[in-house]
């Protein structure tokens, strides 16, 4: 071994016996966080698919008995009511009628749809402008789109509006690609980033895009599938001070106007 | 029986406190020494040594975390013999009796100049990973405390094999730059 090697090893020795003074809140922390998150993952894998499907149900059933009972009173009202009173909204008609006969009812239907509302994310189509002022992810929508463009559309989340934005646009050619960008956590960084398409920004560069290129083709080629016609996907992470921002490519595209877009 | 109530076997000098400690503790232990050693015998004598380690600082000692305080015992046991072993197979046949002969003419290695600088390493080690987040801490201290695989890691924590060398390698990178700022050389 030569001496350089041996410096290293030595060095090496060294940095792992002076690890024996780490502070005990970390390694107490680190026991603690073990027991803690498998029993969390655990019963999210198992139960959360579940809860979230049965949450869903549950408020999907409060929604239509409300639906029900608005319909009954309504049309006991429309009964008596003048022409005058026929050229209210439906919607605004249903929601007086329900708040005059059952207060509490009307109520619960206000809480049931905020709950399922933070429970369920809708999409919601907005424009480039208001994409672009979204704070975090909107800043990392490519330059080179422009309102001018072929986007075809622009959605972000119906709730908060700051944790994604996908835009569909038509590249040159007559197909489509789709840029999602999202906002994620540390957890979710960790699993995105185990992608061979998914690149760290710092180390992103044209030859990225080149070996996502010629990996596909030559899945392809295995498969016997024409590579031109398959759809292709790339991903930069970026790290931001509160997390991290992921732009990905998903669609149709050469090599050039992908790497233009995150160029 | 609770770490408190083993505390006091030690504190009356009890020596049902080391049966006591090899039920409660002994699993944990040997954990962390067969991950350093790999093998069984010896993993088992620093084991049983710190037991003997444990009886001779409690009192005056008084570790608020029994288990922390016996596995950092183990630790450092397990790899003072994988130290010794290592340094013997650097040596061959005649020279490695030498070495060991000449081994008994080096001064103590604990002179307060490398125990300044040992304490200086550690307290820069403990800022370092004040930086990390917690789940790379931790995934960081499995590997390099616990000396446990990677597969062992991904699996503990239910996370990619993969995801987990790319933490690890992120945060080594982290540490190099770390300690060349701080100016630690090894």
């Amino acid at each position: 071994m030569s001496t350089h090697l041996r410096e290293r090893q030595d060095g090496a020795i060294h940095l792992f016996g002076a690890l024996s003074g780490v502070d005990e809140i970390y390694l107490s922390a680190c026991e603690k966080n073990l027991r803690k998150s498998k029993r969390a993952v655990t019963f999210l894998h198992k139960y959360g698919k579940y809860a979230a499907a049965v949450l869903c149900l549950v408020m999907l059933g409060a929604g239509y008995a409300g639906m029900q009972s608005v319909k009954e009173v309504t049309m006991e009202k429309t009964e008596n009511t003048t022409a005058a009173d026929l050229q209210e909204t439906p919607n605004q008609m249903a929601r007086d009628s329900v708040e005059e006969v059952c207060p509490e009812e009307a109520e619960g239907a206000k809480l049931g749809k905020e709950a399922l509302s933070e429970i369920c994310v809708t999409e919601k189509t907005i424009t480039l402008e208001e994409a672009r002022s979204i704070r975090t992810v909107g800043e990392y929508i490519p330059v080179s789109l422009t309102d001018e463009g072929e986007i075809l559309s622009v959605e972000g989340d119906g709730k908060t509006g700051a944790e994604w934005i996908k835009i569909r646009c038509n590249d040159a050619g007559t197909g489509e690609f789709m840029l999602k960008i999202s906002a994620l956590g540390e957890d979710e960084m960790l699993v995105v980033f185990d992608s061979d398409s998914i690149f760290e920004a710092k180390e992103f560069d044209r030859s990225c895009v080149e070996r996502v290129f010629e990996k596909e083709e030559q899945e392809n080629a295995a498969k016997g599938e024409n590579a031109e016609e398959s759809k292709r996907e790339i991903g930069v992470l970026y790290e931001t001070e509160t997390g991290y921002v992921l732009v990905e490519f998903i669609g149709d595209g050469t090599e050039e106007e992908v790497w233009a877009l995150f160029e | 029986m609770k770490d408190e109530e083993i505390l006091n076997l030690y504190w009356m000098r009890d020596e049902r406190a080391i049966m006591e400690s090899q039920k409660s503790f002994g699993a944990y232990c040997y954990s962390i020494a067969i991950h350093i050693l790999h093998t069984r015998e010896d993993s088992e004598e620093c084991v049983n040594d710190t037991w003997f380690r444990a009886w001779t600082a409690i009192p005056p000692g008084r570790p608020k975390h029994l288990a922390l305080f016996l596995g950092t015992i183990t630790r450092n046991l397990s790899f003072d013999r994988w130290k010794h072993k290592n340094a013997m197979k650097r040596g061959h046949g005649e020279l490695e009796a030498v070495l060991e002969e000449l081994e008994e003419c080096l001064p103590s290695r604990n002179t307060t100049e490398e125990m300044v600088e040992e304490a200086q390493l550690q307290s820069c080690l403990n800022r370092f990973l004040g930086t990390l987040k917690e789940k790379e801490r931790n995934i960081f201290l499995r590997r390099y405390w616990y000396a446990e695989e990677c597969s062992e890691i991904a699996e503990r924590y239910d996370m990619k094999l993969n995801t987990v060398k790319t933490t690890l390698f992120r945060v080594r990178g982290k540490l190099r730059k770390y300690l060349e700022q701080e100016g630690v050389v090894l």
